[in-house]
């Protein structure tokens, strides 16, 4: 696995959103790979190589997860406690990017240890800036525990 | 000699003074003056017969004729002595004779004057006698008796002084003796004893107490009194009043001891004599409100009630020591109840009789306050909405109210004397009710909801509280909580339900929300890569991208449209009415022919179905929103089958809408019925349909949930509505 790019595994069952974070990543040129799944069960499925995931030569663990709490069949806070409880991958930076702005969804999040909460800016803008900060943290200022 | 012109005053002067006269020559009279016949009351003849000695009282007869005839012959004779004489009539007298020899015509002869001093003699003998009867006065006076004379040497003390002080005249002779001996237990007596004398010279008189110590040592008290006589000697006169002393001292004590006692008594002591207190106790002032000073001199009746008096009197008058009630007159005008226990005694020589007198008002108070609390707890116990039982300490019903029959259905002649567990309390209970009566039985009330049996073997939830009565049993009250507890059940149900909607208020806000962003969020970023393609000049994602923008608006406009018929749900209600929901099924079917038979599936409906009572518009769009999913997850079944049907449930309906389609997994079988939840992305729809119909059946107080083997077995949602009552049906 290339340690000087971002693997991500994207939750987003927004195919919407999912391309415009993907766009942006790559408009400002973040060195990442992003695999994109639609809902709580494939992205569990994913990481505990599972079902059509069970490759794990194919479908690699990523160094990053960007999660979406809405999410059809297990939320993002099931996939999130899923994730935490497992020792395998708890220690894989998981960010909850989502459009809810509650504080209750905050709140749960990082007590099921997520390790950010970001929400997903209305402007297109400030949507671009908020990719490349992430991208640009977790690829370059944050030591990353994967190896 | 005498001139002889002078001799007929001479005569004169024999014939008139009060001086007696005589001359005597031989044995008889040659002169008698008349003084002298007047005293002795002879005639002159008589007495010119007499010898001259016949004169005198015999005492001095013989006395008088010596002497007469031995002056006549010479001899030497007293001249002046004195005699008694003795008169015709027997009255004897004294005189003072004066004899002088004479001569008459040369014969001898005795010339005599004598003159009468028979009161002096009285008052000799007077004065002999008075001294006498002194003597024996002093000798035998009981009181002790001193003469001293102005040196301060003891002349005379009496027998009794003696007797008293042990010291005889001699042995107290100067006043040293006095001071150091007599004296010597007398505090300040060189003091007292200066004053004394002191005053003795000032007034003539002294008088006072002295401590006397007498011979033997003992000590006694004594009154003395000294006068000072005119000689200037002193007459001591001293009394032993020891007796006295002791006496009041032990009276003082006695009266002490009866005034401290009386004060310590919490009863009122009123001593009276001849119905006027002369006396009373703190007690008695504070009940009575008069001061000590008021109340002594005041008569008893004044502050006896006037209907108590009559009482009082008789019980007074009678001497009786049975305590009897009455009622006190306060000096305020107001009245105490009193007891009352006489008794009539020797109090200080006088016949007096003491009295205590008790306040009964706190008696009288507590007897009340029994009387009126029995009273209330009659009046609690007959009138309490609680049924109250009163056992005995061994359980035994001993009492029950009117209540409790009407709670438990058994009357007193029923259950008297049972033992209240057997007879109330189910089998299941029997050991929770035990250690409540333990408690009870212990002193310690306590109160517990339970179960308790009715005769007729209902159960009959009660809240029991155990109430001990000290050393006698207890009570045992019941409350009928059965319409608290369904009240209680019913506002548990409320919260639930509350609690219920509020959790969906904060999803419906939260997704609401969430959802809207979602859409806006795609619609401004990819308005935002439009912008950017064009500028530079890339068209290849222009097309796609502005489908997504519309896609997203399309989306919106789907989700307010939805919102807004959610909202409306809740606040538009069409009337009810009682509709038979095998009709509303067929209609239903009957508007999606179209996408049932375009899909090639069955639908069966039960043939019979039950009225119901609602919105008939909303239910029809219950059924139809499930016959739609029905038919959109179908999946891949090559026969697909819906089947409506119904079977009775406990008060309710239950209706049912059974697919074999994709099925839904058991995790997933609440979240199908959130609002904009969806399970698969891909389908159509905004996923507010099983929302929308989960809520018009919970308006219609019915429940909604789905059933399924798991993916591809096939669903089942049920729902239910409430019972119509037969009377209601065909009033469509």
């Amino acid at each position: 696995m290339d340690e000087s790019m971002l693997n991500i595994l994207l939750v987003e069952d927004n195919e919407d959103h999912a391309e415009l974070i993907m766009r942006s990543l790559e408009e400002q040129q973040i060195k990442s790979h992003v695999f994109h799944v639609t809902d709580g069960e494939k992205a569990l499925d994913y990481l505990f190589h599972r079902g059509e995931y069970s490759q794990e030569e194919k479908y690699p663990r990523p160094n990053l997860i960007l999660l979406d709490l809405r999410l059809p069949k297990v939320d993002g806070l099931g996939v999130l406690k899923e994730i935490k409880q497992a020792e395998e991958l708890r220690i894989i930076p998981t960010v909850v990017l989502t459009s809810s702005e509650s504080e209750n969804d905050i709140y749960r999040a990082y007590n099921y240890y997520a390790n950010s909460f970001l929400v997903k800016p209305m402007d297109f803008q400030q949507f671009n800036e908020l990719m490349l900060k992430l991208g640009r943290y977790w690829l370059k200022c944050n030591a990353n525990p994967v190896r | 000699m005498i001139e002889n012109n002078l001799l007929p005053l001479m005569i004169e002067l024999n014939e008139n003074t009060d001086i007696m006269i005589a001359v005597i020559r031989g044995s008889k009279f040659a002169y008698i003056n008349p003084t002298l016949q007047k005293n002795l009351g002879y005639s002159l003849e008589e007495l010119y017969s007499m010898d001259f000695w016949d004169i005198a009282h015999p005492d001095y007869s013989d006395l008088l004729r010596q002497r007469g005839w031995a002056r006549q012959r010479g001899e030497e004779v007293q001249d002046s002595y004195e005699l008694r004489l003795l008169g015709k009539q027997g009255n004897s007298f004294w005189a003072h004779i004066k004899a002088k020899n004479t001569s008459i015509e040369g014969e001898p002869a005795v010339i005599v004057s004598a003159f009468d001093i028979n009161e002096r003699k009285a008052m000799e003998v007077d004065l002999l006698r008075q001294k006498e009867s002194l003597q024996f006065m002093l000798e035998n006076n009981p009181v002790a008796t001193a003469l001293v004379n102005p040196e301060g040497k003891t002349l005379y003390v009496n027998p009794r002084f003696i007797k008293y002080t042990g010291y005889s005249r001699e042995e107290v002779s100067s006043s040293l003796v006095w001071e150091e001996k007599v004296l010597a237990d007398m505090p300040k007596r060189r003091e007292i004893m200066k004053a004394w004398n002191r005053n003795l010279k000032e007034t003539g008189y002294s008088k006072g107490k002295i401590v006397l110590r007498r011979r033997d040592g003992e000590r006694r008290f004594f009154n003395i009194h000294s006068v000072a006589l005119p000689d200037g000697h002193i007459l001591l006169a001293a009394w032993d009043i020891s007796e006295q002393v002791e006496a009041r001292k032990i009276l003082q004590e006695s009266e002490a001891r009866f005034k401290a006692l009386s004060e310590a008594s919490f009863e009122g002591i009123i001593i009276s004599e001849n119905g006027i207190c002369i006396e009373a106790n703190q007690a008695a002032v504070e009940l009575f409100g008069y001061s000590r000073e008021e109340l002594i001199g005041l008569d008893v009746m004044s502050f006896t009630a006037p209907e108590a008096r009559e009482i009082v009197k008789s019980q007074m008058m009678s001497g009786s020591k049975d305590s009897y009630e009455a009622v006190a007159l306060r000096q305020d005008g107001s009245r105490v109840p009193v007891e009352i226990q006489g008794r009539s005694f020797i109090y200080q020589d006088r016949e007096v009789r003491a009295a205590a007198i008790r306040d009964l008002s706190e008696r009288r108070r507590a007897e009340e306050e029994i009387y009126r609390q029995s009273t209330n707890l009659q009046a609690l116990f007959y009138n309490t909405l609680d049924a109250v039982v009163l056992c005995d300490p061994v359980h035994r019903i001993l009492d029950i109210n009117p209540r409790f029959f009407e709670l438990f259905d058994y009357t007193i002649e029923e259950c008297r004397g049972s033992i209240l567990e057997e007879v109330l309390v189910p089998e299941e209970l029997k050991e929770e009710s035990a250690f409540m009566s333990s408690m009870v039985s212990s002193g310690q009330a306590n109160s517990r909801e339970s179960v308790r049996k009715k005769k007729n073997g209902e159960l009959l939830p009660v809240l029991v509280t155990m109430i001990p009565i000290a050393n006698s049993g207890y009570y045992v009250l019941y409350t009928n909580i059965s319409e608290r507890k369904e009240a209680e059940a019913t506002i548990q149900q409320q919260i639930k339900e509350l609690e219920a909607k509020n959790a969906e208020m904060e999803r419906f806000t939260y997704t609401v929300s969430h959802d809207l962003r979602s859409p806006l969020i795609t619609i401004k970023g990819f308005s935002g890569l439009l912008l950017q393609d064009l500028e530079k000049g890339k068209t290849a994602r222009l097309q796609k991208d502005i489908q997504r923008i519309i896609n997203a608006s399309g989306k919106m406009e789907e989700l307010l449209e939805d919102l807004l018929e959610l909202s409306r749900i809740g606040r538009i209600l069409n009337p009810y009415s009682n509709f038979p929901m095998n009709r509303l099924c067929h209609e239903v079917v009957e508007l999606l022919s179209g996408p049932v038979s375009q899909k090639k599936a069955e639908v069966v409906i039960a043939p019979y179905m039950p009225w119901v009572h609602g919105d008939r518009r909303r239910i029809a769009e219950v059924v139809q929103n499930l016959l739609e999913n029905a038919i959109k997850f179908m999946g891949d079944n090559e026969r697909p089958r819906i089947e409506i049907g119904y079977f009775p449930g406990e008060g309710e309906c239950v209706f049912f809408i059974k697919d074999n389609g994709i099925g839904i997994e058991a995790k997933y079988r609440e979240k199908v019925f959130g609002l904009f939840d969806k399970l698969d992305q891909s389908t159509e729809g905004t996923g507010i349909g099983l929302a929308l119909v989960k809520r018009i059946i919970e308006l219609h107080q019915g429940r909604i949930w789905v059933e399924s083997a798991g993916a591809g077995q096939g669903s089942t949602f049920y729902f239910t509505l409430p019972d119509v009552p037969d009377s209601k049906k065909g009033e469509e």
